[in-house]
């Protein structure tokens, strides 16, 4: 009778224990996958303006446009202007330029939860053709000294390609209203620049070299026909 | 409200002021990355015409036993002054002429040995820049190079390599008449 009691707790357990693990797993399981399609956003970069309010050498002012499936892939263009005025450390030298810049990649939200925080993860390929000016006002011939011969180099063409590796997050600040930030590894692929020189500052890559970091600040507003929807569910996930 | 909701809405308070947190960290480390600035001007930015003397019986690099002074048509600066022992000689090039006139003079109190012969050098400017932190230089492409002056001291003057720019390498030789 004792034996036939304690095999019977012993078989409860184990079957406890078998059970335990798929009663999780169903568990996580209960989040619903969100629609394949779900919205469109549209997003600025708050950090161009206010660098340029600054009067920073440098400043880039960006938008950018995103489609979102299932709230986890995140296929985006970007369309910016960077501008950049530049007079040299103790000598006369100026740099000017101002040119569009294109950016197309995607975006992959690691959060499994709908809740209205992601985390991404993303790639981008970044393209620029843009003109640049060089000039040196007291650029004269040491030996020779040939007068007036000041260096006025305008229009300068280069061209540039490059790659970017980003990752941040972004939050749900108010009905159709995200903030995000992400940081950016930018590694350069191809540039073509004119013989006098290379450019000091390449738009929307920074200042040139064979890789740069950057940075963005990103004001977000979701747009789209499936957008109320899935807000109203993300509230009542964010209630469970 | 029951008592679920307010520890509820207590979280998310506490959570979005740790986001607002991150954001205004992010933003700041923006700025800083965005603003680092570092000057990479090249070490070497002189830019020098190479010259160096040669023997034409054997082809080898050679010494100069005479003083050598070199002075440049255009300037009244001298490029080089008595210069004894001499292998090789950096001398600077003019910005806008199409064709420097050097004047190398050859002196040896003891031969009784006082020569000059005049080099041509034609060539094309082509300013530079690496940013707007350095200065800015002239390069240069060789494309003639001719004398004239006393018989029996030059054998030939060639070009070695015709681009002048920052890499200090011999761009002109000077095959000298030596006696074996």
């Amino acid at each position: 009778m004792r034996q036939r009691r304690i095999s019977r707790y012993i078989c409860t357990l184990l079957i406890s224990l078998l059970c335990l693990p798929a009663g999780a797993k169903e568990k996580q399981e209960v989040i619903p996958p969100a629609p394949l399609f779900c919205g469109v956003a549209v997003f600025a970069d708050l950090t161009g303006p206010i660098m340029k309010a600054m009067g920073s050498k440098f400043n880039q002012m960006e938008v950018g446009a995103r489609l979102n499936f299932r709230d986890h892939y995140f296929p985006l263009c970007e369309l910016g202007i960077g501008e950049s005025d530049r007079e040299g450390l103790g000598n006369s030298n100026q740099f000017h330029t101002r040119a569009p810049y294109f950016r197309v990649g995607m975006d992959y939200n690691f959060n499994k939860k709908h809740n209205g925080n992601r985390f991404m993860g993303g790639l981008r390929y970044g393209f620029s053709a843009f003109r640049y000016d060089f000039s040196d006002a007291a650029f004269a011939d040491p030996v020779w000294g040939m007068a007036g011969e000041s260096l006025n180099l305008e229009g300068l063409r280069a061209r540039t390609q490059w790659l970017e590796f980003s990752v941040g997050c972004e939050t749900k600040l108010w009905s159709i209203v995200r903030l995000g930030w992400n940081l950016r590894y930018k590694a350069r692929l191809h540039q073509s620049v004119s013989h006098y020189g290379e450019p000091y500052y390449t738009p929307g890559f920074g200042k040139n070299g064979s890789s740069a970091f950057g940075g963005t600040v990103n004001l977000i507003f979701d747009i789209g026909r499936t957008t109320k929807k899935h807000n109203k569910k993300d509230n009542e996930n964010i209630r469970k | 409200m029951r008592k679920t909701d307010k520890v509820h809405t207590r979280q998310l308070r506490k959570g979005a002021r740790g986001i607002g947190m991150a954001h205004c960290l992010m933003l700041l480390l923006s700025f800083v990355l965005l603003s680092c600035e570092s000057i990479d001007c090249t070490l070497n930015n002189v830019v020098t015409c190479k010259y160096a003397f040669y023997s034409s019986s054997d082809g080898a690099a050679f010494t100069l036993a005479d003083t050598l002074s070199i002075t440049a048509e255009g300037t009244d600066s001298v490029l080089y002054n008595r210069g004894s022992k001499v292998k090789s000689v950096s001398l600077p090039m003019s910005y806008w002429q199409e064709t420097d006139t050097l004047n190398f003079r050859f002196y040896n109190r003891e031969t009784g040995l006082d020569a000059t012969i005049a080099i041509y050098i034609k060539k094309s400017n082509t300013p530079h820049f690496e940013s707007p932190d350095c200065p800015t230089t002239m390069f240069h492409e060789l494309r003639e190079v001719t004398y004239r002056g006393e018989q029996g001291l030059v054998d030939s003057v060639v070009i070695a390599h015709p681009s002048v720019n920052y890499a200090s390498k011999e761009n002109i030789k000077i095959y000298l008449h030596t006696a074996d």
